[in-house]
C-alpha cells in the first residue's frame, strides 16, 4: 500500500525529472524538492502564519492564564475571544510530520533508482508505470550514475559536508519558520524555564529550533547523500519562504502599529491596547514596548497640539 | 488546566516527532539492500552466499559442511558468488557502515583456505580497498585475484597476501565477473563500456562504448568478446581492438550474460526472448519466447541449454514462480516434456554440479532452497534447505 501510494509515484516522478533534466540526478532531486514544497506550501504558510500570530498574542494568553487560573471555563471563553486554541501547539508541527512519509518514500525511491544491487535495479521496472517507460528511454536512463562530486549518492557523505549543510540550513530555516522571543521580553522574564512552563508553544518551538537540525544532521550521517541533498534543498527553499512570509507579516504588523498610533490622536485607544494596558497596570508589569509606544504617542500628540 | 493541556500537546507533538524520526532513522540503516543468492560449485561442494553467511554443502547431504561466518549476527551481507580455485575461496561482502561518526562503508574481501575439518581458515581479509558492495564474483587467475566493486573499480589483489597490486576506475559499478585470457582482463560495467585491461599493471588496452549498461560478465571465444547490454543489443567485439564486429538485437534489456558454445552464442533478454545466433556473424539460428522475466545466465551442458526464469511479469511479484527450461542447443526444441517449476523466481544462475543442474531460490517468504535436477529428464536428484539459526544453535 505504502509502495503504491508513496514510493512508486515518487520513483516515476524522479525518473521523469531525471530524463527531462538531461540525466542529472541531483538536479532531478532539486526540482522534485521544489515540487514537494509547492504542494505543501499552503499548509506550510498556514502553519508559519499561525505560529507568528500565536506569538503576537502570547502576552494576552499569559495574562488570561494568570487572571483566570482558578476558573478554567472563563479562561477558555477568554481564549476564544482572542482566537487562541491550545491545540494549535500540536497542529503547528503537522507540516513537519507530513514530511515523514515523503522522506521515507523519497529514501526508498532514491535507493531503488540508484539500484546499488541487481535486485534493486531490476525492481525499478516493476515500479514504473507503462506510460513512464514510453516516455523514458530506460536503456539510456538506467542505471543512474551514483557519483556526484566526491560522493556516492546511495551512501552517506564520508566527509561530513552534507550532514553539516543539513544542520546549518535546517537551523536557519527553523529560525525563520518559528517565531522568535522578543529580546526585551526575554530580558524581563529572565528565566527560560519559567517561560516554557508559562508558554508551552514557545517552549516547543524554541526546543525544535535546535533539536530538529541536530537530529537531521545526525541522521544524514547514515542516510544516502541523495536524501541529504533533498534536506538541504528543502531547507533552502524553506528559508526563502520563511523570509518572505516573515517580511509580509512584519509589513502587516507595521501597518497595524501605524493604525494604532493614529488611534490615540482621536483619544480612542484600540480594544487590544485597552486590554493590554488594563492587564499590565493590574499586574504592574508594563513591557518596554508598551512604554515606548505610549512615549511616542505622547510626543506625537504634544507636537500636534 | 489549559496549561496542562498545552504541556500535554507539547509532549505529544514531541513524542510523535521523535517516533517518526526513529522510523526514518531505521530506514537509514538499511543501506546494504538485498540481492539474489550467489552460487558456485567445486568438486561436488556447493557454495552459497545468501546474505548473512556463505554456506558450503556437499551434494546429497542434508547438513552443511560449514558456514562463514559461524554466526550471522552483525555480519555484513554477502551475495557475491564465491570463487573457488585450488582450495581457495574468495568473495567480497556488501560492507558495514561505520556508524554516526564514521559514515564510510567498510567492505571486506575474504580469502579462505578450504579445510577438511570444518570451517575454512581465513587466509586474509582485506578491508581497505573497496568502499561499496562487492556484487561480482571474484576471478582467480594464477597468483592474482581480480575483483569488480560497487564503487566503480576493478582491483587486482595478490592471491597470497591480499595486497592491492593495481586499481582501475570505471565510470560506474562493476557487477559482472572479470574475464581473463592471455594476460588481458575483460571488464564489463554499468558505465556502458567494456574495458580490456593489462592483467600485469591494470593499464587500459582498449574500451568500447555501448548503447546501454552491462550488468553481467562477457563471454569469450578465440577472437571475439560477447556482451549483452541494457539497450537490448548483443555486441560482438574484436578481442584485440574492441571494435564492434556485429550486433544482434533483442526485444528488451539484456541482464543475463551471453553464453558461447560450439560456434553459437545464446542470449536471452529480460522479457524472456531467447536467441541462438552464429558466433561468427550474429546470424539468427533459432529463437524462443519464454514469456517470463529472465535475469539468470543460461547454462550449456553438452547439447542442452538450460534457461531459468524469474516468473511471469503479469503476476504479482509475491506470487511469481520460476521455471527451468531445457532446450536442444541445435534447434531449440524442448528437451523435457515440461519445464521444472519452482515455488519462487529463479534469479540466481543455474550451475552444473556433479552432473546435475542446480537451481537456487530465496525470497522474503521462501527460505533458501537448492534443487538439483537430472539434465536428461528434469527429475529431482537432491534438494536442500539450510537449517534455521535456531536449529543450528
Amino acid at each position: 500500500m505504502f509502495d503504491a501510494v508513496i514510493i512508486d509515484p515518487m520513483t516515476n516522478a524522479l525518473l521523469l525529472f531525471y530524463d527531462f533534466l538531461g540525466n542529472n540526478f541531483v538536479l532531478a532531486i532539486a526540482v522534485f524538492t521544489v515540487v514537494i514544497r509547492l504542494l505543501t506550501l499552503p499548509l506550510n504558510l498556514r502553519q508559519q502564519k499561525s505560529s507568528l500570530e500565536m506569538q503576537e498574542i502570547q502576552p494576552q494568553v499569559q495574562a488570561i492564564q494568570k487572571k483566570y487560573k482558578d476558573n478554567p471555563q472563563k479562561m477558555q471563553e477568554e481564549f476564544k475571544k482572542i482566537g487562541y486554541n491550545p491545540a494549535q501547539t500540536l497542529t503547528g508541527c503537522l507540516p513537519l510530520l507530513l514530511q515523514f512519509p515523503i522522506l521515507i518514500g523519497l529514501y526508498r525511491a532514491i535507493i531503488v533508482l540508484l539500484g546499488s544491487t541487481p535486485q534493486a535495479l531490476f525492481e525499478v521496472t516493476d515500479r514504473l508505470y507503462p506510460w513512464t517507460t514510453e516516455i523514458v528511454n530506460l536503456a539510456d536512463a538506467l542505471p543512474i550514475p551514483n557519483k556526484f562530486l566526491w560522493m556516492n549518492l546511495a551512501q552517506p557523505d564520508p566527509w561530513f559536508v552534507l550532514p553539516f549543510l543539513v544542520f546549518a540550513t535546517m537551523f536557519v530555516q527553523q529560525r525563520y519558520m518559528t517565531p522568535q522571543r522578543k529580546k526585551d521580553e526575554e530580558d524581563k522574564k529572565g528565566k527560560k524555564k519559567e517561560e516554557e512552563n508559562e508558554n508551552p508553544m514557545a517552549g516547543m518551538t524554541q526546543s525544535m529550533q535546535w533539536t530538529m537540525p541536530i537530529m537531521f544532521g545526525f541522521f544524514s550521517l547514515t542516510f544516502p547523500a541523495g536524501l541529504s541533498v533533498y534536506f538541504v534543498m528543502s531547507s533552502v527553499i524553506g528559508i526563502g519562504q520563511g523570509y518572505i512570509t516573515r517580511r509580509d507579516m512584519e509589513k502587516e504588523q507595521a501597518k497595524k502599529e501605524r493604525k494604532a498610533e493614529i488611534g490615540p490622536t482621536t483619544g480612542i485607544p484600540s480594544e487590544e491596547e485597552q486590554a493590554e494596558a488594563a492587564q499590565s497596570s493590574k499586574n504592574g508589569q508594563e513591557t518596554k514596548q508598551q512604554k515606548k509606544k505610549q512615549g511616542k504617542r505622547k510626543k506625537r500628540s504634544a507636537k500636534r497640539r | 488546566m489549559t496549561r496542562l493541556h498545552g504541556r500535554r500537546h507539547h509532549r505529544l507533538a514531541l513524542f510523535v516527532l521523535i517516533a517518526a524520526s526513529f522510523a526514518l532513522a531505521a530506514c537509514g540503516t538499511d543501506l546494504a539492500g538485498g540481492n539474489w543468492p550467489g552460487v558456485s560449485a567445486h568438486d561436488g561442494v556447493v557454495y552459497v552466499a545468501y546474505g548473512p553467511q556463505v554456506l558450503a554443502v556437499t551434494v546429497g547431504e542434508e547438513t552443511p559442511l560449514w558456514t562463514f561466518p559461524t554466526t550471522d549476527s552483525a555480519a555484513a551481507p554477502i551475495f557475491a558468488p564465491p570463487s573457488v580455485e585450488d582450495g581457495r575461496i574468495v568473495f567480497g561482502d556488501y560492507g558495514t557502515q561505520g556508524g554516526f561518526l564514521s559514515p564510510s562503508t567498510e567492505v571486506t574481501i575474504y580469502s579462505l583456505q578450504v579445510s577438511e575439518e570444518g570451517v575454512p581458515a581465513v587466509r586474509w581479509a582485506e578491508s581497505a580497498v573497496a568502499q561499496d558492495k562487492i556484487v561480482a564474483p571474484a576471478l582467480q587467475a594464477g597468483d592474482r585475484v581480480f575483483v569488480g566493486t560497487g564503487d566503480n573499480h576493478v582491483l587486482a589483489l595478490d592471491a597470497a597476501s591480499g595486497d592491492l597490486l593495481w586499481d582501475f576506475e570505471t565510470g560506474h559499478s562493476v557487477w559482472g565477473q572479470p574475464i581473463y585470457q592471455d594476460g588481458v582482463v575483460y571488464v564489463t560495467s554499468l558505465d556502458k563500456q567494456v574495458h580490456a585491461l593489462d592483467a600485469a599493471d591494470g593499464r587500459e588496452i582498449w574500451n568500447q562504448q555501448l548503447g546501454g549498461a552491462v550488468s553481467d560478465r562477457a563471454a569469450l571465444n578465440s577472437g571475439l568478446v560477447y556482451v549483452g547490454a541494457f539497450d537490448g543489443t548483443l555486441y560482438a567485439l574484436d578481442r584485440d581492438s574492441g571494435d564492434v564486429q556485429w550486433t544482434a538485437e533483442a526485444e528488451r534489456s539484456i541482464w543475463a550474460a551471453p553464453v558461447y558454445s560450439d560456434g553459437t552464442v545464446f542470449f536471452v533478454d529480460a522479457g524472456g526472448e531467447l536467441r541462438a545466433v552464429s558466433a561468427a556473424s550474429g546470424e539468427l539460428r533459432w529463437s524462443k519466447s519464454l514469456g517470463n522475466f529472465v535475469v539468470a545466465t543460461p547454462l550449456v551442458l553438452g547439447d542442452t541449454l538450460f534457461v531459468a526464469t524469474s516468473g511471469d511479469p503479469d503476476v504479482e511479484e509475491e506470487a511469481r514462480e520460476g521455471q527451468l527450461f531445457a532446450f536442444d542447443t541445435g534447434d531449440g526444441e524442448d528437451k523435457w516434456p515440461e519445464p521444472v517449476t519452482a515455488a519462487a523466481p529463479i534469479s540466481t544462475n543455474p550451475i552444473e554440479v556433479s552432473g546435475g543442474v542446480l537451481i537456487t531460490t530465496l525470497t522474503e517468504d521462501e527460505p533458501l532452497t537448492l534443487r538439483l535436477y537430472d539434465p536428461e529428464d528434469g527429475s529431482l536428484l537432491w534438494d536442500f534447505e539450510p537449517p534455521s539459526s535456531a536449529e543450528q544453535g
